[in-house]
C-alpha cells in the first residue's frame, strides 16, 4: 500500500475510526510489513503527541471547576435580563417614535398656521358685480331682481369671551 | 423557561462545559476569552434549546454553534491565529508547568501554525473529541474531507516538528 494510504488508515486506527474487523485486519497487515509498520507508528505517535499537547494545554490551564458554574447562574440570569431589555427597548423605542410623530405633527401645524400671514381673504361678488355680467338678459334680470330683494344675512359672531376664545384671540395677536 | 428544561440544560452544561472551553481555548489561546466564548456559545445553545432537530447528538449540534461562534470572534475581533501572542503563550506555559515539557510546547506552536480549515478539524478531534461523524456535521463538510483534513494536519505537525528538530 501506499505511504498516504498507510498513514490515513494509522489515523483512524488512533482516533478509533476503524471498525472491528477493519482494525483487526489493518493490524495484521503491519504485523507482516515492518516498513509500513514503522510509517504507521510514525503517524500513530504524531496524532498521540497532538492530542496529549492539547490535552496539557487545555486541562492544565483550567482554572476550576468553580467559575463555569458560576458563569451558568450568571448566564440564566442574564437570559432573562436580556429579554427584560428587549421589552425595555421596545417601550423606550415606541416613546421615542410617539413624540418624534408628535412634534413633527405640531411643527407643521404651526407651520400652517404661520402660512396664514400671507393668506388674502377670498372676494366675496357683490350684486352689482353680478349686474355686469348677466344685465340685458331675461333669466339674468329674473335672478338679479331675486338676489336684490333677499335681506342681507350676516353670521352672528360666536365671541362669548370663554377661555377658547381668549385663547384663539391671544394666538391671533401672537401671529 | 420550564424546570423540566432547565435541569436538562444544566446537565448537558456538566457534560460538555470542559470541552467547549477547551475548544474555545484553542481559539483565543487565554482562558478569559476562552470562557467569554464559551458562555456566548451556551447563550445561543440556551435561546435555541427547542429548535435541536433530534438528527444526530446534541453534542454535535452544540458544536455547530461552538464554531459559529468562534467564526464571529475572530470576525470581531479581526484577530488571526497566526498572530497569537507568543508572550500570552509562555505565560501559559509557566502557569502550566506541572505536566508542560518542551515537545507539549513545540506541537502546540506546530498545531496553531497551520490553516484554519486543517486547526478547526484538530481542535474539534483533540480538543473537543467528536468523532468524524460529529466535526462533519458541525463544519458542515462531508467525512471524506474532514479525514483528510486531519491527515494533512498531522502531516503538517511532524513536518513542522522536523524542522524544528533541525533548527536546534
Amino acid at each position: 500500500m501506499k505511504r498516504e494510504r498507510i498513514e490515513r488508515l494509522a489515523i483512524d486506527c488512533a482516533a478509533g475510526e476503524l471498525n472491528e474487523d477493519g482494525e483487526v485486519l489493518f493490524r495484521m497487515y503491519l504485523a507482516e510489513h515492518p516498513e509500513e509498520n514503522q510509517w504507521a507508528e510514525d503517524m500513530m505517535r504524531i496524532y498521540e503527541q497532538t492530542e496529549a499537547a492539547i490535552d496539557a494545554k487545555t486541562t492544565d490551564g483550567y482554572a476550576g471547576d468553580k467559575a463555569p458554574f458560576v458563569k451558568k447562574r450568571n448566564l440564566l440570569l442574564q437570559l432573562k435580563w436580556q429579554r427584560f431589555g428587549h421589552w425595555a427597548a421596545a417601550v423606550i423605542f415606541a416613546t421615542f417614535i410617539g413624540f418624534t410623530v408628535g412634534r413633527w405633527n405640531i411643527n407643521s401645524k404651526m407651520d400652517r398656521i404661520v402660512s396664514m400671514d400671507n393668506w388674502s381673504p377670498k372676494q366675496v361678488r357683490t350684486v352689482s358685480d353680478l349686474k355686469e355680467k348677466y344685465a340685458g338678459t331675461f333669466w339674468g334680470d329674473k335672478m338679479l331682481a331675486l338676489l336684490e330683494s333677499r335681506p342681507v344675512q350676516r353670521s352672528k359672531s360666536n365671541f362669548d369671551g370663554g377661555f377658547w376664545d381668549k385663547y384663539k384671540q391671544y394666538k391671533g395677536e401672537q401671529l | 423557561m420550564t424546570g423540566a428544561v432547565r435541569t436538562e440544560f444544566e446537565q448537558f452544561w456538566t457534560e460538555t462545559v470542559s470541552k467547549v472551553r477547551a475548544y474555545m481555548f484553542c481559539a483565543c489561546a487565554n482562558w478569559a476569552d476562552a470562557d467569554d466564548l464559551s458562555q456566548e456559545c451556551y447563550l445561543r445553545a440556551l435561546r435555541g434549546w427547542g429548535q435541536f432537530d433530534g438528527k444526530g447528538s446534541r453534542k454535535a449540534w452544540l458544536f455547530v454553534i461552538a464554531h459559529r461562534t468562534r467564526i464571529d470572534w475572530f470576525r470581531q475581533k479581526k484577530r488571526k491565529k497566526a498572530a497569537v501572542n507568543l508572550e500570552n503563550i509562555n505565560e501559559l506555559s509557566i502557569s502550566n508547568i506541572g505536566s508542560y515539557t518542551e515537545q507539549t510546547e513545540n506541537v502546540w506552536v506546530a498545531i496553531r501554525s497551520l490553516d484554519d480549515e486543517q486547526n478547526e478539524v484538530i481542535h474539534l478531534r483533540f480538543a473537543a473529541g467528536l468523532s468524524y461523524a460529529e466535526i462533519a456535521k458541525a463544519l458542515g463538510i462531508p467525512v471524506g474531507t474532514v479525514r483528510s483534513r486531519l491527515h494533512r494536519g498531522l502531516k503538517a505537525v511532524r513536518e513542522k516538528l522536523k524542522e524544528q528538530k533541525n533548527e536546534t
